[in-house]
């Protein structure tokens, strides 16, 4: 047996989502060169979608749809493939915060994802998703050009600004950051990790490796006073080096790109710090990431 | 609840009526346009279905919640992606709350978790309860008639994969069978679901 022989016994269990994501791939390297197999995989797909038929549905909570109501009305779309510029341009003035949560730590985004969250954070659809559209014949379910409710949060933030100790005029600077962010977040080798804070919240750091980039998103952070302010650090075997400064979020989320590079080894700390900040840690973390 | 409208009869925008008659086809292409009362719309229509189906999967109340919120954002930020000519917007939507619940299942490895909450539960589809639209029930009718076209193996590798989000090596495990087998058998066992169901694209 051949390996596309081989790979095309993989249409029934693509379509039922029961590949590895190394073999899913795979297959869809294959789907691009055989209208055959994509054919089979879009039938199979649509009886697998009848298959769902027989789940019993379930009524959802009535704050379900509030909520979701809520959270569009801020989140920004992909464009339509002619016109880049719409989508992103009617979700910029948002007048209402965007409605964040949490990081989804268990969940990693896929790469189609990631170019996903690219495309919302430059307003752009044609980076990475060009080539799967003009190749693929009829793939758009299998690949879904998907953003994350940790993308929403990136590109939510983005539009809205919702900022932590840089002044929310400064939007070179806000831009920078978000721009930074986006790109740890769609970076391949991305990942997550998320630690309970010292005195309450939720700390999630969203790293990448290649990039040797970080990021620290918080949840419900207490706010300081006037004379401390939160300091980041790098933390290795030889001591403390200083990542940046930034306050708490008056509520809900604070998040900051981390200054410097991230070494392999390193972990990341938060401490108080009095304002103006320190060349070394004065108080121990109220959190620690990135050790594995 | 949802309705199945057969394609020969879907309205167009020039006769929709008040009362869910839009097709979901339509709505998807004014949310498209940024149209939040076409989402609404969509959402009331077929909410139900996504959450049934996410929670037969993930079996757990709230996260099963979560999933059905982060895929009606992905239905609002992705809408643009989608094209009529290729398949049905109900598949469209089935299929990517489908993969969003597997997406779970497979990151919260804690599975164990699920396995223990879910014990040897029976993954036959659930098939009668609920009182539901007459539409629905005819589909109900044809997808249990269908399976009972299959294979004793066939049956059982498509339901655990599907219903259970299981991977192949795990449906394998579960069912003692070489991978291979599992594999082959997700095929053929499709291939005659598709033929019972008269699906052809």
């Amino acid at each position: 047996m051949t390996d596309r022989d081989e790979l095309h016994q993989l249409t029934g269990a693509y379509a039922l989502n029961a590949l590895t994501p190394s073999e899913r791939a795979a297959f869809e390297e294959y789907l691009e060169q055989s209208d055959d197999a994509a054919r089979e995989v879009d039938e199979m797909t649509e009886t697998a979608a009848l298959l769902a038929f027989s789940a019993t549905p379930v009524e959802p909570p009535a704050d379900m749809r509030a909520r979701l109501m809520a959270a569009i009305a801020t989140t920004p779309q992909l464009a339509a493939p002619a016109s880049p510029d719409v989508a992103v341009g009617a979700a910029s003035t948002p007048s209402t915060p965007p409605v964040l949560r949490a990081v989804p730590h268990d969940a990693e985004p896929t790469a189609t994802q990631r170019r996903a969250i690219d495309d919302v954070a430059n307003g752009n659809t044609t980076n990475g998703t060009g080539t799967a559209a003009a190749t693929a014949r009829s793939r758009w379910f299998s690949k879904p050009v998907m953003v994350l409710a940790g993308a929403a949060a990136a590109a939510g933030l983005f539009f809205g600004g919702s900022l932590l100790g840089i002044s929310i005029s400064d939007t070179s600077e806000v831009e920078n950051q978000a721009a930074s962010l986006a790109e740890i977040t769609a970076a391949d080798d991305v990942q997550r990790q998320v630690a309970e804070v010292a005195g309450g919240g939720t700390a999630t750091l969203v790293f990448s490796p290649e990039l040797d980039r970080s990021a620290v998103l918080i949840d419900g952070l207490p706010a300081l006073g006037s004379d401390q302010i939160y300091e980041l650090w790098y933390i290795d075997d030889d001591g403390a080096r200083p990542a940046g400064t930034f306050n708490a979020a008056e509520s809900g989320q604070t998040w900051r790109v981390l200054d410097g590079d991230m070494a392999e080894d390193d972990v990341i700390g938060i401490t108080v710090e009095p304002a103006g900040g320190s060349e070394a840690p004065t108080t121990d973390p109220i959190v620690v990431l990135g050790d594995a | 609840m949802l309705m199945l409208v057969p394609s020969v009869t879907r309205p167009t925008k020039d006769d929709q009526s008040e009362g869910g008659a839009v097709s979901k086809e339509d709505l998807l292409a004014r949310i498209a346009q940024a149209d939040q009362a076409a989402f609404g719309l969509l959402y009331d229509d077929i909410a139900p279905r996504v959450l049934g189906l996410i929670r037969r999967l993930l079996v757990d109340h709230a996260q099963s919640e979560e999933v059905a919120q982060e895929v009606f954002l992905e239905i609002w930020q992705t809408a643009s992606r989608f094209d009529p000519a290729k398949g049905a917007a109900t598949t469209w939507i089935l299929t990517m709350a489908h993969r969003r619940a597997v997406d779970r299942i497979r990151a919260s490895q804690s599975s164990r978790d699920r396995d223990t909450k879910v014990g040897i539960r029976d993954f036959a589809p659930e098939y009668d309860h609920v009182a539901e639209s007459a539409e629905v029930t005819i589909e109900h009718e044809r997808v249990k008639k269908a399976m009972t076209q299959l294979t004793e193996l066939q049956r059982q590798a498509v339901s655990l994969a599907y219903y259970g989000g299981y991977s192949h090596s795990e449906v394998a495990a579960l069912l003692s069978v070489p991978i291979g087998t599992v594999k082959t058998r997700l095929r053929d066992g499709m291939i005659r679901l598709r033929d019972e169901l008269g699906v052809s694209s």
